[in-house]
């Protein structure tokens, strides 16, 4: 089990890196406080995961959703206070915030342009056919 | 892939092309008839399916939907959105209906079999028997070890795991890989099967990436339909989009009855996982093998238990939960972490089709939802039995996932009386000459087991009754 302490530098290191590359690659569907807020909810939710740019990714998802299913989703990361989740854990909004997030690492996204390892690393996930995989974001729009 | 061309009329146009389209399309097809199958997806072929869920889920996944409770939870509607519909993306278990589930759709819609007798699990029969011979449906008894960890603990409470039925061949390499399309075609959907061997031999139109607006009704009478702005003129119309979008679809073309989207049966699921202290890889394996039948029925308690899987990794952070609440911060990262040691089962439960979907002001899909207390009482069951599973196995720490619905059932359902039903006997919608409903909206009480084969022979059926 790591400690608090671990997580925390992970968060730390992961935050400056997000903010080099979403200089480098700009953010088209969130403004500047929304992202710093989304950042802070995703380091909040899986510990660490600042670290692959999890924002850049879910800027992209948010893009291809249709109108009324992302504005559903900026009114959930506004309604979330990332210092009080532990009293918003059971709200439907923060059930789409931690959906985003969870995808957004556990999907092995690693930002365009960042040295980072993916999660699948970390929690070992390896079948044949992953392995064999030469992941192209295109699809997503952030390649 | 590339498409046939495509004319603007047909004897029949079919809409979606799952285990209810694929089939109708397909089966016309080959007798000879000029049939287009329109689909919303992408028409995919097993090089396209690789195991990269984050791709899959935005490609050719129905954009995830979710239905709100009553207690301010959710259920999360999954299905697939491509050529072969949702049969590309199951697990491929092939059970028949049991002969009480059939029973019950006499009293739910007045059904028959032909004007007399109410209708039977006899009347599926023979059709069961044709899609079993065209799928090559077999026993999946090739147990994985994770399946054996199951196994001890249903031993250990009294039970027996059965191996399942499946429409998967000898090509399978237990790579787990069903819920992103099978990469060896040894999983058996409508899209490698009925679709692609009449499209191959252009004997079906085939249009892919084709969201139909709506059915061109005119007179009491369907006429074509309406995609990407032209109409395309049919004699014959099935609408087989899945139990969700085809009333839906029937709403949009101007139909009015109340059945239309009512009666919506969820068969809602959990999955229930277990940590253990080995090793389980429980995601490289032929994800539903076994089950156990015990609380098949009502009487019994209602739900089935099906062994063994965990989802990819999205699914599998993105559904932990326990009685603390949903998993996330450092206890989601640990429990992530120990993903090869954890195990699943997915309980099955039957419900009473309690649910509705329908369109609100702004043309949005809206899901009615609120299970009475005998569903709950079976979601409650199934969730605590699993547990106990779980613990008798040897599993050091639980959590599950929320409800989901893969297997919706009943929204637009076949019956003799038209105050209770969408469709007649045939699947014919009430009133509407030329218009047919293909899916399994047409079940009118959900199944107790997965209901894919049902679907399947449904229509078969409707097939063999629109070539006569």
């Amino acid at each position: 089990m790591r400690d608090e302490a671990e997580y925390k530098d992970d968060s730390e290191a992961g935050d400056l890196d997000a903010r080099r590359c979403r200089d480098a690659e700009g953010i088209t569907t969130l403004d500047d406080s929304r992202t710093a807020k989304l950042e802070a909810l995703c380091e909040a939710i899986v510990p660490g995961s600042a670290r692959v740019g999890p924002v850049a990714y879910i800027d992209a998802v948010l893009g291809r959703m249709p109108p009324p299913v992302r504005d559903h989703a900026v009114a959930s990361i506004d309604a979330l206070d990332p210092a009080r989740l532990a009293d918003q854990e059971r709200t439907p909004e923060f059930a789409f915030v931690r959906a985003l997030a969870v995808e957004a690492y556990y999907s092995d996204f690693v930002e365009p342009g960042r040295d980072a390892t993916g999660a699948w690393a970390e929690i070992d996930f390896d079948p044949p056919a992953a392995r064999r995989l030469r992941k192209d974001w295109s699809w997503l729009g952030t390649a | 892939m590339a498409g046939n061309s495509v004319k603007g009329e047909y004897e029949v146009v079919v809409v979606g092309s799952g285990a209810g389209g694929g089939v109708v399309a397909g089966e016309l097809a080959q007798r000879g008839r000029d049939v287009l199958l329109l689909e919303a997806g992408p028409h995919l072929s097993a090089v396209d399916f690789d195991r990269w869920e984050a791709k899959a889920n935005h490609t050719f996944w129905w954009p995830l939907r979710f239905g709100a409770l009553p207690d301010g939870d959710v259920v999360a509607f999954l299905a697939g959105r491509c050529v072969g519909g949702t049969t590309t993306i199951n697990t491929k278990v092939a059970l028949r209906a049991h002969a009480k589930d059939v029973a019950k759709w006499h009293g739910e819609s007045g059904l028959t079999a032909d004007g007399s007798r109410p209708f039977s699990v006899s009347d599926l029969e023979p059709y069961y028997a044709r899609v079993e011979e065209r799928l090559g449906i077999r026993e999946r008894a090739d147990w994985q070890p994770c399946v054996r960890t199951i196994e001890r603990g249903m031993k250990a409470l009294g039970h027996e795991l059965e191996p399942v039925m499946s429409y998967t061949d000898g090509n399978c390499m237990h790579c787990g890989s069903c819920l992103q399309g099978c990469p060896t075609n040894a999983g058996k959907s409508t899209g490698n099967t009925w679709i692609a061997d009449t499209w191959a031999r252009r004997q079906l139109d085939l249009r892919a990436d084709s969201p139909v607006e709506r059915v061109v009704v005119e007179g009491g009478r369907a006429n074509g339909v309406e995609v990407g702005g032209e109409t395309i003129r049919a004699g014959t119309v099935v609408v087989a989009g899945g139990a969700l979008n085809t009333p839906q679809i029937l709403r949009r073309s101007g139909l009015d009855s109340p059945a239309i989207g009512r009666s919506l049966g969820l068969h809602p699921v959990r999955i229930v996982y277990g940590l253990f202290d080995e090793v389980q890889d429980a995601h490289v394996t032929y994800p539903i093998s076994s089950h156990c039948m015990a609380y098949q029925h009502d009487e019994d308690g209602g739900f089935v238990v099906e062994a063994s899987t965990i989802q990819d990794p999205i699914a599998f952070a993105t559904t932990l939960r326990d009685d603390d609440g949903p998993f996330w911060g450092p206890r989601l990262v640990e429990a992530a972490r120990r993903y090869r040691y954890w195990n699943g089962v997915l309980a099955m439960v039957n419900d009473e089709n309690t649910a509705s979907v329908a369109a609100d002001e702004n043309g949005q899909e809206r899901f009615d939802i609120a299970f009475n207390e005998r569903e709950l009482g079976r979601l409650d069951a199934s969730l605590e039995f699993s547990k106990e599973v779980l613990r008798a196995a040897g599993a050091t720490q639980l959590a599950w996932t929320g409800i989901a619905s893969t297997h919706v059932q009943g929204s637009c359902r076949m019956g003799d009386d038209p105050e209770r039903s969408a469709t007649d006997r045939n699947g014919k919608v009430h009133g509407v000459e030329g218009l047919y409903v293909g899916d399994g909206s047409l079940i009118p009480r959900t199944l107790s087991v997965n209901p894919s084969l049902t679907i399947m022979a449904l229509a078969l059926r409707l097939a063999d009754h629109l070539a006569a």
